[in-house]
């Protein structure tokens, strides 16, 4: 086969005058055809041109002679064509009606980005603002808990700047290494120890959300969180997300405390004043309810911790103790845990409703009605992103302040360069066009938010059967989902853990009401009892409900030396209490204390108390062994 | 010389009537057109190129590349089909001719230039 040049090389290579030669490449240019289609014609009109040359005439004359190079282009392109097979032309037509739909794609991506560029977000409610006003309101400042907390701990030698005390760095019990010196710690402190626990009597905690940290807030958190507290509230207006970057450093200051009063209660028991170790659990409980005063996820999650380290204490004090409160101390607990109000037992997504709308107006256009289009912005992606993968609010430790929502450090750390940032903008329309609109993103979060609320109120048998994040997990299996619904997809997941811990915090004090229960009736018949519903109505106002079965009581045994109470446990198997049939741990005998219990198949129980510590420390008795002990 | 419509019909069948003899290449069919019609059927060389593209793909005319002279040449010679399509389109203009010659169309007065 000949070897076809390029157009342009066949016509320069050619021995026609310059004038012909540019006069060939007009045509041949104009006709805008194939290559192979153009050297064709480029050949055969260098040749017309060579032959006319040859018969004498001049370039000019050719020239002149050829006539309307444009006419002849535009006529030289429809005969190419017809020339063409009818597959051929099928697909040239495809081809270039395919360019001008690429080109009117284009047209209209670039006009809906210029749309989009010219629609910034329209703020039109401050969250923070929104948030502090739906907070509780303390009418007298005495109804204030927060300043007495505080005081406390500032006397108790608290001070974020410096490490946190290496004796309350983990959960002490007496006997282990670092009990002595933690109890000389607390004997050194009982003062601050007494304003600790008198601050809990306040109805109130009355800790400002997201305002700059008050001086004398500034002598407890240090000056690093107050500074910062102070530069958030500066940099609000152009934080990119301020109503996630809130910081609440006063539930670093509440887990403290209540580590410091989880010891001292200990400390009280070993030395035998139950007085001070109620006091202390009852500080503890209150403390768990002024945690969760604002009522965003942390501060809940905060709050069922607190609520779960005081039950594990007032259980360890009756095991080591059996004897140690009379009859009204236990009473006081017993109504301590079960007048925590249910609507702290469960979910409440008013704040992060707030924090979400937030959200939306931030990351959206607004149509007015409610509706717009998904704006992709570089800072934001950024920020969010840094937000997102901050460490989980549980390992929060003293010195590194909470923020509101799920990390911590600067929002406007995390600056995106110019390519990032150009490389955005021109993604924007195509984010838009992916990224459900704000309306159905609120609905969508919505509807995963009330299923949350709805299913934080059941309890564990109920939560296993309907399980969000699996069900989450599935649809983000396909990338087409998980872009559209991009915010509820990063947002939602963490919502079946929340549920829960809700959950979780019912069961544990319902544990704990039914075990104090069981002991007053132990103090006050000098027997355990025969069944649950012996306790009923004197020293529990009703059956106890087993939270891993639907509508079914807990189970209860005992021997007439020892009682044992037991739910069915996640399997819903019974196995009479055994808890070491199929512990994968060998947990400690008294679930209670742990949640690991109801991650684990096995039942859940709680056993009359045995008057010593074992239980904590040592691996569960096998059932005989149990047996032969009761 | 004819322009437009005219010549687009009979500028064809001129160029199939010239190739019934055998092959020519552009600029030959060029010349032979003005030289044997006196120039009445001298076509702009812009269109003829067009045309003989045309023919092609009608499949009346089919054209090869020589390149065993001095300047390389793309001849064009009639196919099976150009030669009926130029018996079916030689009838046709007799026919037009008689029909205009009865008409009257066939004479000019001397005087006018314009037919009688």
């Amino acid at each position: 086969m000949r070897r076809q040049h390029p157009p342009s090389q066949v016509i320069t290579a050619s021995d026609l005058p310059a004038e012909l030669q540019a006069l060939v490449a007009q045509v041949v240019r104009r006709a805008r055809l194939r290559s192979a289609e153009r050297a064709d014609v480029a050949r055969e009109l260098i040749s017309h041109f060579a032959e006319a040359m040859a018969a004498g005439k001049t370039a000019a004359e050719a020239g002149a002679a050829f006539g309307d190079a444009r006419a002849s282009a535009r006529e030289l392109r429809a005969a190419a064509i017809a020339k063409r097979s009818a597959v051929d032309r099928a697909f040239g037509q495809a081809w270039v009606w395919g360019w001008r739909a690429v080109g009117a794609v284009v047209v209209a991506y670039a006009c809906f980005g210029v749309y989009l560029w010219c629609n910034a977000p329209r703020i039109t409610f401050d969250a923070i603002e929104k948030m502090q006003a739906s907070m509780p309101k303390a009418e007298r400042a005495e109804d204030c808990a927060w300043p007495g907390y505080r005081d406390a701990m500032i006397a108790a030698g608290f001070n974020f700047d410096q490490p946190s005390p290496s004796q309350l760095s983990a959960i002490s019990m007496p006997g282990d290494s670092e009990w002595p010196a933690l109890s000389a710690w607390l004997d050194a402190r009982q003062p601050a120890m007494d304003a600790l626990r008198a601050a809990r009597k306040h109805a109130m905690l009355c800790y400002p959300l997201g305002v700059a940290m008050a001086d004398e807030d500034g002598i407890l958190f240090g000056t690093a969180a107050r500074d910062q507290s102070r530069r958030d509230a500066e940099d609000r207006a152009t934080d990119p997300f301020p109503g996630l970057g809130m910081l609440q450093p006063q539930l670093a200051a509440i887990h403290w405390a209540t580590r410091a009063l989880a010891a001292d209660a200990m400390h009280a028991v070993e030395r035998g004043d139950a007085g001070r170790a109620a006091e202390d659990f009852l500080a503890i409980v209150a403390l768990s309810q002024h945690a969760q005063e604002g009522r965003l996820i942390l501060n809940d999650l905060v709050g069922v911790n607190i609520r779960r380290e005081g039950c594990r204490g007032i259980i360890a004090a009756m095991e080591w103790k059996p004897a140690l409160f009379n009859d009204e101390q236990l009473a006081g607990l017993q109504e301590a845990l079960a007048s925590v109000p249910a609507p702290l037992q469960r979910l409440d997504m008013t704040m992060e409703a707030i924090a979400f709308d937030d959200l939306l107006q931030r990351m959206y256009t607004d149509d007015g009605a409610g509706d717009g289009w998904y704006l992709l912005d570089a800072v934001q992606v950024s920020a969010l992103g840094s937000r997102i993968g901050g460490p989980p609010p549980q390992r929060t430790t003293a010195g590194t302040p909470t923020r509101g929502a799920v990390s911590v450090g600067s929002p406007l750390a995390a600056s995106p360069g110019t390519p990032t940032r150009v490389a955005v903008s021109m993604g924007s329309p195509l984010a838009a066009g992916v990224v459900a609109g704000r309306k159905a993103t609120r609905e969508m979060w919505k509807g995963y938010a009330d299923r949350a609320v709805a299913k934080s109120a059941t309890g564990f048998r109920e939560q296993d059967q309907d399980c969000i994040v699996c069900e989450l997990e599935r649809l983000r299996q396909n990338p087409a989902w998980k872009a559209r619904w991009l915010l509820p997809a990063l947002l939602v997941p963490a919502l079946d853990h929340i549920c829960l811990a809700y959950a979780g915090d019912r069961a544990v004090c319902l544990a704990t009401i039914t075990a104090i229960a069981a002991t007053r009736y132990h103090l006050a018949e000098g027997r355990w009892p025969e069944a649950a519903e012996t306790l009923v109505p004197r020293y529990l106002a009703e059956v106890p409900m087993d939270p891993w079965a639907e509508g079914a009581p807990v189970h209860f045994a005992q021997d007439g030396l020892g009682f044992r109470i037991w739910s069915l446990g996640r399997d819903g198997t019974d196995e009479r209490g055994d808890l070491t049939a199929r512990s994968p741990t060998g947990a400690v005998a008294n679930s209670v204390d742990a949640g690991k219990s109801m991650k684990t198949p096995v039942d859940w129980v709680w056993f009359a108390p045995r008057g010593n510590l074992s239980r904590w420390v040592e691996p569960p008795p096998t059932a005989a062994t149990y047996e032969t002990q009761e | 010389m004819i322009e437009g419509e005219f010549m687009r019909g009979a500028g064809a069948v001129a160029v199939l009537k010239l190739l019934e003899r055998g092959e020519m290449y552009g600029y030959e069919i060029v010349e032979a057109l003005e030289k044997r019609t006196d120039g009445v059927l001298a076509m702009g060389q812009s269109t003829l190129y067009p045309m003989l593209y045309n023919l092609e793909a009608k499949k009346l005319v089919a054209a090869r590349w020589d390149e065993s002279g001095a300047r390389p040449r793309k001849y064009y010679r009639l196919t099976p089909t150009g030669r009926k399509r130029l018996v079916e389109d030689a009838r046709t203009w007799h026919r037009l001719t008689t029909a205009m010659s009865a008409l009257g169309l066939g004479r000019l007065r001397p005087a006018e230039g314009v037919p009688a």
